[in-house]
Parts: C-alpha cells; sequence; structure tokens
C-alpha cells in the first residue's frame, strides 16, 4: 500500500470496525448498568417493582404509613415478591409482631428462587425474630456490608444493631457512611441529629435535621426534631414556628405540644406548658406518653402555684396507671408512679412522703439484668435522692447526691426527646443548694452549662437571679 | 522546506512502519474527538430544566458550586460561589451527576427548593429553573479556537499522515480543541457534562506532554549535547553523559513526560481522600496546572534552542515566526492562566490567558502558508485562503451597503435597509463587483505567499515540456535526473535504461547531491520480478513497502543495493505497456519522506519522460537511417569514381565490365591501368578486380586505398606478385580485420600473356574459340586475400591467349550467388552460362549471365556484390 488516502475504502473499513467495535462495548456496558439496575429485587411484576421502590423511597422519609401500603400494594401484584414481604414485616414488627413473623415465614417459602442478596436479607430477618443472637446477627450484617457495598440497606441494619449492642459512636459512624452511599435515608439523618444535640453539638444537630426536614417536608416529625432543638437551645420562635407547622401537617402529633409545653417551660410559662403538655396527653398514642405528659401537667402546675390543681392532676394519673391491665409492664408503670410520687411529694413539701417513696423504690430496685438498664435504675435513683434531699432541705446532702448524680451521667445512647430535662433540673436544685451553703460560686457555675446551651432557660435565670440576690 | 522534516534516523523520527499506517487510528482519533466536542457545543443549547449552576464535578459531599451562569436561576436566588448544594427537590445529593434525574422531575419556570449550605450553615430557598442556557461569548470563543486547532491539525495530517512529528501535531491540535470545548466549558449536572470534562481533564493531563513532546521532535529531533566536550577539554561529569545519553535515546523519557501527569492527579485524589487539602483550578488540582505550565515553558525553550542553533537561514526564520507566536500565546497563559490562580489564589484573569492562545494555531496557519511549513500549500490556497478573502470581501460590501443605507436614510428617510429591494441589489452588487475586489486580492496574495509556489510549478512545467519536445537521449536523462532532482530537492535520483542484448535495466544517469558518492545501482535483468512488479502497479513503489520475499534473487540484489543508495521509492517509465526505464528516487534533501504531491509530480515526470524517451528513441533511429543513406550516398560516389569510365582501347582486345552492388553500395571493383605507356601503342594494360570485406563507406574507402596501392606498386614494378606482396602489407597496415580479394592481371597484348596473381579471387574463367566448355585459367600457388596477413608470398603466372578466347574475370558475387532456398548458384551454372552464351557480343553476354543468375536466384535478396569482367582476344 503506496499510499492510501484518508476516504480509501480500507481506511473507512477499519474506522467502521473501530466504531462498531467502540457501540458493541458502549451499548453493553450501558445495558449492563441498566440491567444491574434492575437486579436488586426478585419480582415478575414490573408494577410491583415499581410500588416496592416508591414503597422503599417513603420509608427512606420515614413515611411509615405510605410505606406500609405501598409493600403491600407490591405484595398484591406478586405475591412471591419475596423483598416486599420481609419489608413489610420489619414495619408490622411493632404493630403486629404474629403477623410479622407469618411474613418472614412465608418469604422464607421461596428461598430458592431468590438473589443471594435477599436471601442474605431472609437470613437476618429470621435470626432477628428467631434466636436473636446478637453475635451472629453482628456477623450477618457485616456479610451483608462487606458483599453487598453499595447497597445503602446494609449499613442502615448493621447501625441499627450497633445502638442495639450500645456501640453507639460506631453506630453513628455506620450511619455517616451510609449517607455517603445515599443521602435520601431520612432516619439516619434524624438520628444524627439527635445524637449530636445529645452531645451539645447543636450546630450540627441542626445541620442534621434540617437535611431531615428537607427530606420529608410533609412530615410532621422533621419539624417537631427541628422544633425540639430550637427549644432546647432557646431559640423559641423558631421552635414554635417548626412545631406548628408539624402541627399543621398532623395536628394530633402529640410530641409537637410537648415540646411546645417545653418552649413555654424554658420561657418560663409554667401553667401555658401545662396547657401543651396536657393537650400532649391527651394526644398521646399509648399509655406510657400519656403518663409521661400527665405527669409533666403536674410538675408545672406545681410550678405555677396551683398545687390543688397539680395534686388532683397526679390523683388522676395515678389510677389511670394503677388500672394498667396487669403483667410485666402494669409493674413498670407502677414503679413509674411511685417515682412521680416522691418527686410529686416532695415537690409539694412532703417530705418524709417522699423520702418513704424513695425509700420503697430502692427496695424495688432490681437486683440483675441488663448492666446498662440496672445502671440507669441507679442513675434515676441517685437523681431522685438529691431531688428530694433538696425539696427537704437538706442542702448538702442534695448539693452531694445531685453533684453526684450529675458527674456519673454522661450522655445517653444515641440521643432522645426530652420535654423537661432532669439534669437541666438537677442543675438548678444543686445551684440552689449551693447558694444555701453559701457557696455561691459553685452555684453559679453549675448553672453555666445550661445558660451556655439555652442563655434564655428562664428556669435557670431565676435560679440564677436569686443566687445573686 | 528541509528544516522541518523529523530526522529519520532516530526512532522518533523514522518513517512509520511499513504496512501498519496509523491512518485509521487517527481517523478514529480525530472523528471521537470531533463527537465530543460537538456533543460539548450541542448540549450547550439543549433545552432542559437548568438552574444556571457550574458544579465543580468532583465534590462529593453535596455538589459544590464552582460558578454561576450570569443571569441564571441560581444566581437569581442568591447562590454565591462555594455555597454546596445538598438537595434538589427535596431529594439529597452527594454528587453532580445526581442531580439530573432530581432536575429532570421539573420543567422549566418550575420553583424548586434547594437545601444549600454556606459556611456550615444550611438553608433552604427556592429556585426557578430556567430553560437550559449555558452559552457564553467567552464560550463561543473557546469553541471556535478548539475549532481552530482541530482544523489545522486535521489539515496537516491528512496532507502527511506518515510524518511522526505531524502525528504529534495532530494529537496535539485535538488536544488544544477538547482543552478548550470540553474543560473550559461551563458545566452542569448531566452526564454529558461528565462525559466531555472527563475528556477534557483527559485532555489536559495528555496536552503538556504531547506540547513538549512536539517540539522535542519539531523541527527536527532534538539532540541534547550538553556533554560532549571538544578534544583537549576536561571530560564532563558522569551523570551529565548520562542524562545526556536518557534525553537522547531513552524511550523512557516519553514515557516519563506522559505518565507524571495522571500519576500526580491520582496522588493528589488519593491525597485528598485521605484529608490532605488541595486547591482546585477549574476542577483540576493546582500541581496539574503548574506541572502544564512547567511541560509549556520546557516547550518553548526547546523550541527557542531549535531556532538558536539552526545554521540554515531559511529554516530559521519560520521557526522564529513559530516561536512568536508560541510565546505570545503561551506566556500570557502560563501567566494569567496558571501562576496567578495557584500563586496568588486569583482566576480572575483566566480569561486573559486563554484569549491569546488564538495565536497558537493562527501562527501556525501562517507559517504553513507562508514558509509552506509540513509541506502543505495547494489546499490552504484553494480553500483557507480562499475563503477567507472571500468573507473579507463579502463583509467589506456589506459594510458599505450598510453604510449606504444608513446615510441614505439620514438625508431622506429611506426604508431601503429593510426593503426586499436590498436583498436583491446587495445580491447584485456582490455578484458585479466581489469577482475583480477578490481577483486582486488573490493576486496580491499569491504573490506575497505563493510566488515560491508558482516558480517551482512553472519550473515543472517547463520541464515537462523539455522532456517531451527533447529528443536527444543524453539531454533527456539529464532532465530526468539531474533537473528533476534539483526541482524536487532530491538527493539522488537514477534513471534505469535497457542495455545490451539481454535489455537489462542499467544505470543510464543519476544525479546526486547526497554527497555519498556515485556508487550506481547494479544491473536488473529484464525478466526480473522488480521491472515487471513496478509496471504493473504503474504507480510509485516504495522500498520499504516491498515484501523482499516475494521477489527473486536479481531483484533482492537490486532492492538491497538501492536501499544501500537510500532509494525509497521507483517508479516506471512506460508506454504502451512496455517498460522503457526505471526512476530510482532517492530521500529529499530535507531528509523528509516524499509527499504524495512529491510522487504525483514523480509520476507525471515518469510519463512525461517515457514519452520523451520512446520519441527519442525513434528519433535516433530515423537520425541513423538518414546517415545511413547519406553514407551510402558518399560510397556510391566513391565507389563510382572507381570504376573506369571507359573500357580501354587495346587492339585485338575487347572489354566488357559489370558491378552490381548489393546494399546500394558494394565493395568489389574493377579497374584498367595502363602501366608502360599507352596501351595502344602496345603497352601493357593492367586489370584489377577487387573485393573488399564489408560494405559501406569503409569498404569503399579501403577498395579506393588498395587500387592505389596496387596502382602505385604497379608503376614502379607491374610485377603482379611483386604488386601483391607490397600491397598485402600496406593494407595490413591500414585495416586489420578487414581485407581485399584482388586479381591483378597484366595483359600484353603484343604477346597475348596474360601475367597475374590472385589474392583470394576466384580462378578466371576461359573458353577457347570453339570449345563447348568454360575452364579455369591457371592459378597461382598462393592466393590469400590481401591484407589477411602481414607477409604472404604472393607468385606469379603467365597464361598465354590464343585469338577467340572469352575470359570471364569475376568476383564470387556471381558464383556465391544464393537462392531463395539458400543454394548457391555455384561454379557449374556459371561455367554452362558462360558457355552457353559465349558467342554473343560482349554487353549481350554480360546481360545473360546477369539474367541467368537472376533466373536462379528468383526473388532472393542480393546479398554480396556482382562484379565481372568479359576479355574477348581477336
Amino acid at each position: 500500500m503506496a499510499l492510501m488516502p484518508l476516504s480509501s475504502r480500507r481506511s473507512l473499513r477499519r474506522l467502521l470496525i473501530a466504531l462498531v467495535v467502540t457501540g458493541l462495548a458502549v451499548a453493553g456496558t450501558a445495558g449492563a448498568f441498566f440491567m444491574r439496575a434492575r437486579r436488586d429485587v426478585t419480582t415478575t411484576s414490573e408494577k410491583a417493582w415499581r410500588a416496592y421502590h416508591e414503597a422503599a423511597e417513603n420509608d427512606l422519609k420515614m413515611y411509615e404509613r405510605e410505606a406500609i401500603s405501598g409493600y403491600a400494594a407490591a405484595l398484591q401484584e406478586d405475591p412471591h415478591f419475596v423483598m416486599a414481604t420481609l419489608r413489610l414485616a420489619d414495619k408490622m414488627r411493632g404493630r403486629d409482631p404474629d403477623r410479622a413473623k407469618s411474613l418472614v415465614a412465608s418469604a422464607a417459602r421461596y428461598r430458592d428462587e431468590i438473589t443471594e442478596r435477599e436471601r442474605l436479607v431472609l437470613r437476618i430477618y429470621e435470626e432477628r425474630w428467631g434466636r436473636r443472637d446478637m453475635a451472629v446477627l453482628g456477623q450477618l450484617f457485616d456479610e451483608y456490608v462487606e458483599r453487598f457495598p453499595d447497597d445503602p440497606e446494609g449499613y442502615r441494619l448493621r447501625a441499627n444493631h450497633l445502638s442495639t449492642v450500645n456501640r453507639n459512636a460506631d453506630a453513628i459512624a455506620e450511619y455517616e457512611r451510609l449517607l455517603t452511599v445515599n443521602p435520601n435515608y431520612a432516619t439516619a439523618y434524624n438520628t444524627l441529629g439527635y445524637y449530636w444535640a445529645e452531645r451539645g453539638d447543636y450546630a450540627k444537630a441542626e445541620d442534621f435535621l434540617k437535611r431531615y426536614r428537607y427530606l420529608a417536608p410533609d412530615q410532621a416529625n422533621p419539624f417537631d426534631s427541628l422544633g425540639e432543638l430550637y427549644a432546647r437551645v432557646g431559640r423559641y420562635d423558631e421552635a414554635e414556628e417548626n412545631l406548628h407547622k408539624a402541627l399543621a401537617i398532623k395536628e394530633d402529633f402529640f410530641a409537637s405540644y410537648g415540646h411546645l409545653g417545653s418552649v413555654e417551660l424554658g420561657r418560663g410559662h409554667p401553667e401555658k406548658a401545662a396547657a401543651y403538655f396536657r393537650k400532649a396527653a391527651d394526644a398521646a398514642a399509648g399509655p406510657w406518653a400519656r403518663a409521661d405528659f400527665r405527669f409533666l401537667v403536674v410538675l408545672m402546675l406545681c410550678d405555677a402555684g396551683k398545687v390543688e390543681e397539680a395534686r388532683k392532676e397526679f390523683d388522676d394519673m395515678a389510677a389511670e396507671a394503677r388500672a394498667f391491665p396487669p403483667g410485666s409492664e402494669a409493674n413498670t408503670m407502677a414503679l413509674h408512679t411511685l417515682f412521680r410520687r416522691a418527686v410529686f411529694l416532695a415537690r409539694t413539701g412532703d417530705a418524709a412522703g417522699a423520702d418513704a417513696a424513695l425509700e420503697a423504690l430502692q427496695k424495688a430496685a432490681p437486683m440483675e439484668g441488663d448492666p446498662e438498664k440496672l445502671k440507669g435504675y441507679a442513675g434515676d435513683l441517685a437523681y431522685l435522692r438529691g431531688f428530694v434531699a433538696a425539696m427537704a432541705g437538706r442542702f448538702a446532702e442534695g448539693a452531694e447526691s445531685l453533684g453526684k448524680a450529675l458527674s456519673e451521667d454522661g450522655p445517653s445512647g444515641l440521643g432522645g426527646t426530652e420535654y423537661y430535662s432532669r439534669r437541666d433540673i438537677a442543675r438548678i436544685l444543686l445551684a440552689h443548694c449551693l447558694s444555701r451553703l453559701g457557696r455561691k460560686e459553685e452555684a453559679e457555675k453549675a448553672l453555666q452549662p445550661i445558660l451556655a446551651r439555652n442563655p434564655r432557660y428562664q428556669p435557670a435565670l431565676d435560679e440564677l437571679a436569686r443566687i445573686q440576690g | 522546506m528541509s528544516v522541518l522534516a523529523p530526522d529519520p534516523s532516530s526512532p522518533e523520527g523514522a518513517a512509520s512502519v511499513p504496512g501498519r499506517s496509523p491512518r485509521p487510528l487517527l481517523v478514529f482519533i480525530g472523528v471521537l474527538a470531533c463527537l465530543l466536542a460537538v456533543l460539548s457545543v450541542v448540549d450547550m443549547f439543549m433545552p432542559k430544566a437548568y438552574d444556571g449552576v457550574v458544579p465543580d464535578p468532583y465534590s462529593t459531599a453535596g455538589i459544590v458550586i464552582r460558578d454561576l451562569v450570569p443571569g441564571g436561576a441560581a444566581e437569581k436566588a442568591g447562590l454565591r460561589t462555594g455555597d454546596t448544594v445538598l438537595g434538589i427537590g427535596h431529594r439529597m445529593l452527594n454528587k453532580a451527576a445526581e442531580a439530573p434525574p432530581e432536575l429532570r422531575r421539573h420543567r422549566a419556570g418550575e420553583s424548586v427548593d434547594y437545601l444549600v449550605s454556606r459556611g456550615g450553615e444550611v438553608f433552604e430557598t427556592k429556585v426557578a429553573l430556567t430553560p437550559f442556557r449555558l452559552g457564553s461569548a467567552s464560550y463561543f470563543y473557546f469553541a471556535f479556537l478548539g475549532l481552530l486547532f482541530f482544523v489545522l491539525g486535521a489539515f496537516v495530517v491528512s496532507r502527511r499522515p506518515d510524518d511522526p512529528a505531524v502525528q504529534v501535531f495532530y494529537v496535539l491540535c485535538i488536544l488544544f480543541m477538547l482543552f478548550f470545548i470540553c474543560r473550559l466549558r461551563p458545566s452542569s449536572y448531566y452526564w454529558i457534562d461528565y462525559v466531555v470534562q472527563v475528556a477534557g481533564t483527559l485532555a489536559l493531563f495528555l496536552l503538556p506532554a504531547v506540547f513538549l513532546h512536539f517540539f522535542l521532535l519539531f523541527p527536527a529531533k532534538k539532540t541534547f549535547r550538553f556533554a560532549e566536550r571538544a578534544a583537549g577539554e576536561a571530560p564532563t561529569a558522569p551523570w551529565l553523559g548520562a542524562l545526556q545519553r536518557f534525553l537522547n535515546r531513552s524511550p523512557l523519557l516519553f514515557t516519563l513526560l506522559y505518565t507524571l501527569p495522571p500519576v500526580l492527579y491520582v496522588l493528589q485524589m488519593a491525597g485528598a481522600r485521605h484529608g490532605v487539602t488541595r486547591r482546585l483550578i477549574y476542577g483540576a488540582p493546582t500541581l496539574n496546572w503548574i506541572l502544564l505550565a512547567d511541560y509549556l515553558i520546557l516547550g518553548l525553550l526547546a523550541l527557542a534552542h531549535t531556532w538558536w542553533t539552526s545554521e540554515d537561514r531559511a529554516a530559521r526564520r519560520p521557526i522564529l515566526v513559530l516561536l512568536l507566536g508560541t510565546v505570545a500565546g503561551i506566556v500570557p497563559f502560563v501567566v494569567f492562566a496558571v501562576f496567578f490562580p495557584s500563586l496568588f489564589r486569583e482566576d480572575r484573569y483566566l480569561a486573559w490567558g486563554v484569549v491569546p492562545m488564538a495565536l497558537i494555531p493562527l501562527t501556525f496557519a501562517y507559517a504553513i502558508v507562508r514558509f509552506r511549513l509540513f509541506d502543505v500549500e495547494v489546499i490552504v490556497r484553494k480553500s483557507l485562503v480562499y475563503a477567507i478573502l472571500t468573507a473579507v470581501v463579502t463583509g467589506f460590501y456589506a459594510l458599505c451597503l450598510v453604510a449606504g443605507n444608513a446615510l441614505v436614510s439620514t438625508v431622506s428617510s429611506s426604508t431601503l435597509f429593510s426593503s426586499p429591494a436590498f436583498a436583491f441589489g446587495f445580491g447584485l452588487v456582490v455578484v458585479l463587483l466581489f469577482d475583480p475586489l477578490r481577483r486582486r486580492m488573490q493576486s496580491f496574495v499569491d504573490r506575497v505567499f505563493f510566488r515560491d509556489r508558482a516558480d517551482f510549478q512553472r519550473a515543472l512545467l517547463d520541464m515537462s515540456r523539455s522532456v517531451v519536445s527533447q529528443l536527444e537521449r543524453p539531454k533527456l536523462r539529464t532532465l530526468l535526473t539531474s533537473r528533476t532532482a534539483e526541482l524536487l530537492r532530491l538527493e539522488s535520483l537514477d534513471l534505469l535504461l535497457p542495455r545490451g542484448e539481454d535489455g537489462a535495466f542499467t544505470d543510464g544517469a543519476y544525479a546526486d547531491v547526497s554527497g555519498g558518492g556515485g556508487a550506481g545501482l547494479p544491473a536488473l535483468s529484464m525478466g526480473a520480478v522488480l521491472p515487471r512488479l513496478v509496471l504493473e502497479r504503474g504507480v510509485p513503489v516504495r522500498l520499504a513497502e516491498l515484501d523482499d520475499r516475494t521477489l527473486d534473487a536479481d531483484s533482492r540484489a537490486f532492492v538491497a543495493a538501492a536501499r544501500r543508495r537510500l532509494v525509497t521509492v521507483l517508479l516506471p517509465l512506460a508506454t504502451h505497456g512496455k517498460l522503457l526505464g526505471l526512476l530510482a528516487v532517492g530521500r529529499k534533501r530535507s531528509e523528509e519522506e516524499l509527499s504524495r504531491e512529491d510522487l504525483d509530480h514523480l509520476l507525471t515526470i515518469a510519463n512525461q519522460g517515457a514519452l520523451g524517451l520512446e520519441a527519442a528513441g525513434l528519433h535516433e533511429e530515423l537520425t541513423k537511417r538518414a546517415e545511413m543513406e547519406r553514407d551510402l550516398d558518399i560510397a556510391r560516389e566513391i565507389q563510382t569514381s572507381l570504376f573506369p569510365r571507359e573500357l580501354p582501347r587495346v587492339p585485338g582486345v575487347s572489354f566488357f565490365g559489370v558491378s552490381r552492388p548489393a546494399r546500394v553500395v558494394g565493395g568489389d571493383f574493377y579497374d584498367f591501368l595502363e602501366v608502360d605507356g599507352d596501351v595502344r601503342a602496345g603497352g601493357r594494360l593492367g586489370l584489377v578486380v577487387g573485393d573488399v570485406s564489408g560494405k559501406s563507406i569503409p569498404a569503399s574507402l579501403l577498395m579506393v586505398a588498395a587500387k592505389e596501392i596496387v596502382y602505385a606498386r604497379a608503376m614502379a614494378d607491374p610485377d603482379p606478385g611483386v604488386v601483391f606482396r607490397e600491397a598485402n602489407r600496406r593494407l595490413y597496415d591500414i585495416k586489420r580485420r578487414m581485407f581485399v580479394s584482388l586479381a591483378y592481371f597484366l595483359l600484353d597484348s603484343k604477346a597475348l600473356s596474360l601475367t597475374y596473381a590472385f589474392g583470394g579471387q576466384p580462378t578466371p574463367l576461359l573458353v577457347r574459340a570453339g570449345a563447348s566448355a568454360a575452364v579455369e585459367i591457371p592459378a597461382p600457388a598462393n592466393r590469400l586475400p590481401l591484407g589477411a596477413f602481414r607477409e604472404v608470398p604472393y607468385d606469379t603466372v603467365t597464361f598465354y591467349l590464343a585469338p577467340g578466347d572469352l575470359l570471364l574475370f569475376y568476383t564470387d558475387g556471381l558464383n556465391e550467388a544464393m537462392s531463395a532456398e539458400m543454394a548457391p548458384y555455384g561454379d557449374e551454372r556459371l561455367k554452362a552460362s558462360f558457355v552457353r552464351h559465349a558467342r554473343r557480343p560482349l554487353p549481350e553476354l554480360a546481360d545473360e549471365l546477369l539474367e541467368d543468375i537472376r533466373q536462379f536466384t528468383q526473388e532472393a535478396e542480393q546479398y554480396d556484390d556482382q562484379t565481372f569482367v568479359l576479355m574477348r582476344i581477336g
């Protein structure tokens, strides 16, 4: 070939071959990519697949109801849809454990027809609702993440597991990894927000909770979480705005009423707080939350000087607790009522009654069981002891007990909702005891953590004013 | 341009490997780059919902805003450069590639909630999406610049695709194009951005290395000599020598050049993953930009060094132009686009650095047009310059018309400009005035830019005419070799023509200006494979592409010798399917490879040379024939002068002589001489009958010489034997290997005796009165032809005649006359004929003798002279 012009047939043939090969390679890669994207779950129905993915999206945003109906719709389209079955079981676990178990069992029938990933999920669910061996579960989660590192579900499951076994820092790291894989896991943002709020990094907490709110703007909970955070740091107007938005979305969202109560508490309006706590109690979904809010009503009424009204409220609450169906939960409720009684009696000046209740609580303290729970119970008693002593005018004892309780009380787990922080109560009482003991500097110092977080927290400001004369 | 060729002796500068043309790959790269560029440009104007964010494609914790489209939705919404978009439409995003699906869920005009992080604060804002509009004036400029580079590179490589330096230049142009069109474009979230930006990033990595590579190869491979010392100087440090060897010879040098940028990038990215901070400029790490600047500066230094060290003044000029243009294009880029952002953290002036880069392609384009850089001219003239001129002229007319219309409208409020008549009038004016003006401008451009080219074309045309019209072979050979070699600036050019009986092609003429000696090429037999191969192909055959295994031994030997002589191409000189010669073309003096245009010229010259050779052959033949005619005329005159004008009048004796020559002029002769006075007064008469070997003028001259010698000797001593011995010696000395058959008879009419000597002549026949048979007269003992040997003892015989005797003195043309069947007439037939017609008068007898011979030979060609003299006594 002496000369081959660029347009010669031979040249064009080679060019065409190169283009065809490239085209095939690109098409193959694209095809493989899209096929891979579609192959994450096993179903024969396009409609079922779409319903499942829609439900999964809602699941990410913690839209429980929509998620459940979506998984159910997917199962209607394809009754053998294993992943939809397992996801639905997961959602039903708290509501209807028996149905959840039967769903898992039905999914297990198709073990041989599903993918490796689905089989592994099935094994995890079986273990969680079967033997519940934490070590085995941990291994299964590790295996899942290792084999399917692109699937955010693995990180979520492992993070949950880590928090369950109290490896909270690891759990948080896992959530953060989860968000790098898929930034649309709303629950992760909520968890991270509470976690950092618990550890005093409110900016970080706000960042995460804003992301959470952004992801689920039609849900009440994100607004409530952010409102709670703002309430905690004294940004009451923003707190109210978010909490009202939450209530606008879900008018019976009791948590938001509760946090509005916290806002009023922080502002130094116990009566208004009592009103919100009452609304929260009325709207509360279960007896435990209702009892909590009714007790907060009692405390706020006491703070507002309406002792008789408070006593009546307390008696009603106690009566309701006594009406709890017999069983282990009834016993726990009785213990809680006894705890609250001690607080109420101390708050109303009945020192002897309070001491008696405290003594009964100490006797009822469990001697064995989950060490974390035992530790929590001991912490609660320490606070109560200090509280009772301080209210009874035993300032030295009160200061000692409260100081010890506070020093032993670190950040709790992944954090959680608080309407009336016992640590704030303890610090104010500690400051009160110290000032009454003439240790004014120490008293002021005791209030500093509260005011550093929330310089507008009126009960602390009131106490500071008292200390400073 | 002899200076603008790579060094073929080096691996980098070597011609491409035969049979593995890089052209498909070059075309593929070009098409792919064009697709990417078109994709990039078209994408800028595709209708999509867009927020006007130019993202940092490498951010992974949200989309970091690298830039905002001026007046775009994001800017209107209050977003700022450096903000991080965390979510769009209530979906969280980690990277830019996740944005398009979210944007696709919305339409232009729709307000979408954005979650943005600024300085650690997260907030939501509404962004009203607008139709996709990224294109800006600066991007148009970049796209134009990229296109300019590509056109330049594609144009050059289409002219010389096998030149390594050109290939590197082509790749360099493509990388510049990708850099401008794909890397410097404002990007959006869409996958196209990802694709083109990745291509642009790759271009950014490769561009500096290719830039440096090109200037290390261009115009010739750079050879470093910093470690060399003259005799007597102290030796340099060993590491300097090693460095020089590495720079000059090691293929690792280029590997290193190309590997360094991506390795640096990967290291930085890996460092970033481990928390090492890195600064990005236009999405690429600062260090890569600094490396880019270093490579660019090194490339400029290499070019400057080439200019500084070049000894060829003609070569320095284009290099200087290129150097100035490249410096003017690169330096602002290095300062404003690299040093400012990296040293002062100021990238507002990036455009100031990019805009002057247009000077690089423009300078190269200028050098190509002005100095015939890369040996490309014609297409430039026909396309680029014509197009520019057309545009300029059209623009000028349009401007004039608009200005005229504006003038008219100001004075008469005419609406000519908006009238349909304007378009018509404009077209008419352009048609009428356009071509004359363009022609004049073209003429000017031709004078400025293409004088050399025009001169060359004219010289080529003149030479072509000369080749066809030149009928003298030596001059034609000179034209085909020396003149062609001079015109095309070839080192050598050999013309091989068929010679000898076997027609082997031998080096007929050659031009060699290489200074490498003139060792010619070996002969190549006509039947060898190579000539047939060249004839069959009919196009220039590159020696490098010949497969030796398909050749025979003769051809292989020839090819080996030709390669040693640095012959690169063989061309046939053929007409009507007949191979008349071969042209063996050496390298160009510039050492660059023969371009397609060169080969076209050579093929044209070869075709015309073949016609010239054919014409010259015919001319030679005609000339020879004419010369022969002339020679024969002269010979005929000489010979005629040798025969007696009249027969001697001897009492009692009658004579008649005839000579019928073969091939127009014969070598036979006869003559009479009076040796001792008037024969009528009783003096003796000499008769000489002769036959010279060979014909034509030499034979005639020898005949003259023989006759004169015999005459001279006969005057001194009439004894035939003596005359012959003396004449033999003289004739031997005059002309060897040419002899004369001669018979000398001395007739004494008184004594009726015939004294004679023979030298190679047949014995005369005698018919006595009343005899019925012819006999030979007695022959002397020594009858060797005269001039055959130096000393021959010729003897003299005397024979007495009687009244009535009839003698026939003849040459062998009579008895050896051949029939068509190649049968000789023979002595017996001659004798019979002689006897049969002996009684007739001598003229009739002569005619009859000849007629009998003619009857015998029929139409057969007379191959020898037929000469005889008849003598009758009484």
